[in-house]
């Protein structure tokens, strides 16, 4: 296993408190249900992933058919693979890794880089009926700006921001050593920067 | 910034470039040291750091919220269930010895809970009408709230008969909807939810 796999040290001393709330155990337990074949464990995980990977998908695909898709099948691999799991990284870098994965394939862009030209088109389902017309072009023009980073920027910014995840595990769910992520971050982040002072002007 | 010496630069790109897990209190120490020393000398870089919340909570705007998994949870057990019946030897070669052992693992934990505990276990339990509903083995998982087990039984109209046992298991008594029973077990906080055989 290349050195930047391994994962670095998590401070302790959080400014801002990671993770999503559920420990470890309890997926892993889960996991172990799994294996055991227990559906009722399965769709419990699916339950627990289901919000943080459609977040991360619609990041990265900006399709909903797609993501739909490719969290269905993620979840599926999590289902008939389970074994594979070897514990060394957590359950969450191991189930990102495939929906990252599984997410470029449809994508078909393994060789040639996904442009969205629609994105600006395309109107966004909107949070409720109440008045959103402020949100919605607000939405529209982040989209836009998201829109226009690459999938690899968005994947980084996606995972840090919305996942709470270290540029280590970054890293190894997407498949590149941590310099680029931080690279990607830094990029992406300058890119929403200028967004961000756009909408303060 | 007129007085810049070569590595300042890549400084700033450095500390730009951490600056969203140093918000989260995910670097190591070097990086952490280094992010610090830097900030401190480099306005530029603060002013980045303060746009880090606004970032953050305008991000969280682009994002519109996940639909329910429900519909999703459906859709895989229709899944499961076509992929079970187009294939039936699809299954993992080990399923039908891990079932079976699932099958023995849940009838040694229902003899090694019950039996030990049953004095305790059916202490005062007579005397209450078993009638209406149906009474179920339940164990929770480690590390779960007393919040969350609250909630869970609540929301499937449980309530704990006795225990916990020495193994940490509750007898709970359920409607006699048989439908509870599942629900109560696809809930996130249940290890273990088997129905118990009505005392003859």
């Amino acid at each position: 296993m290349p050195g930047w796999l391994r994962f670095r040290k998590t401070a302790d001393t959080a400014p801002e408190k990671a993770g999503h709330g559920l420990p470890e155990a309890v997926e892993l337990a889960l996991l172990d249900g799994i294996r055991r074949g227990r559906r009722a464990d399965f769709e419990s995980l699916y339950r627990l992933y289901h919000p943080r990977l459609t977040r991360f998908l619609v990041h990265l695909l900006r399709e909903a058919e797609l993501v739909e898709e490719v969290l269905d099948d993620t979840l599926m691999v999590v289902w008939q693979r389970a074994s594979a799991f070897d514990g060394r990284s957590k359950l969450s870098t191991w189930i990102f890794g495939i929906a990252y994965r599984k997410a470029m394939k449809a994508l078909g862009r393994f060789d040639a880089p996904q442009v969205d030209d629609e994105a600006e088109q395309r109107a966004d389902p909107g949070p409720g009926p109440e008045q959103q017309l402020g949100l919605a072009q607000l939405r529209e023009r982040l989209q836009q700006a998201l829109g226009e980073l690459s999938v690899d920027h968005r994947a980084v910014v996606e995972l840090c921001y919305f996942q709470d995840m270290s540029h280590g595990e970054i890293a190894a769910i997407v498949g590149c050593p941590p310099e680029t992520v931080k690279t990607r971050m830094f990029y992406a982040r300058r890119r929403l920067r200028g967004l961000l002072a756009d909408l303060e002007n | 910034m007129s007085t810049v010496i070569p590595m300042e630069h890549d400084e700033h790109v450095a500390t730009q470039a951490l600056l969203p897990w140093y918000t989260r209190g995910q670097l190591d120490d070097a990086e952490m040291r280094q992010v610090q020393a830097h900030l401190e000398h480099c306005p530029a870089c603060q002013a980045e750091l303060a746009a880090e919340r606004p970032l953050r909570t305008l991000l969280d705007l682009a994002t519109p919220p996940a639909g329910s998994a429900e519909a999703g949870i459906a859709r895989m057990r229709r899944r499961l269930s076509a992929e079970a019946k187009a294939q039936p030897r699809r299954a993992a070669p080990w399923m039908p010895w891990a079932l079976g052992l699932q099958g023995a693992t849940i009838a040694a934990l229902l003899g090694v809970l019950l039996v030990p505990a049953a004095p305790a276990l059916y202490h005062g339990l007579s005397a209450e009408p078993a009638a209406a509903g149906i009474e179920a083995l339940v164990m929770f998982k480690p590390g779960s709230s007393e919040a969350e087990v609250r909630a869970a039984l609540l929301a499937h109209g449980a309530s704990i008969s006795s225990g916990p046992t020495e193994s940490g298991a509750y007898r709970l008594h359920l409607t006699a909807d048989p439908a509870a029973l599942a629900a109560l077990r696809a809930e996130n906080v249940v290890a273990l939810a088997e129905p118990l055989e009505p005392r003859k």
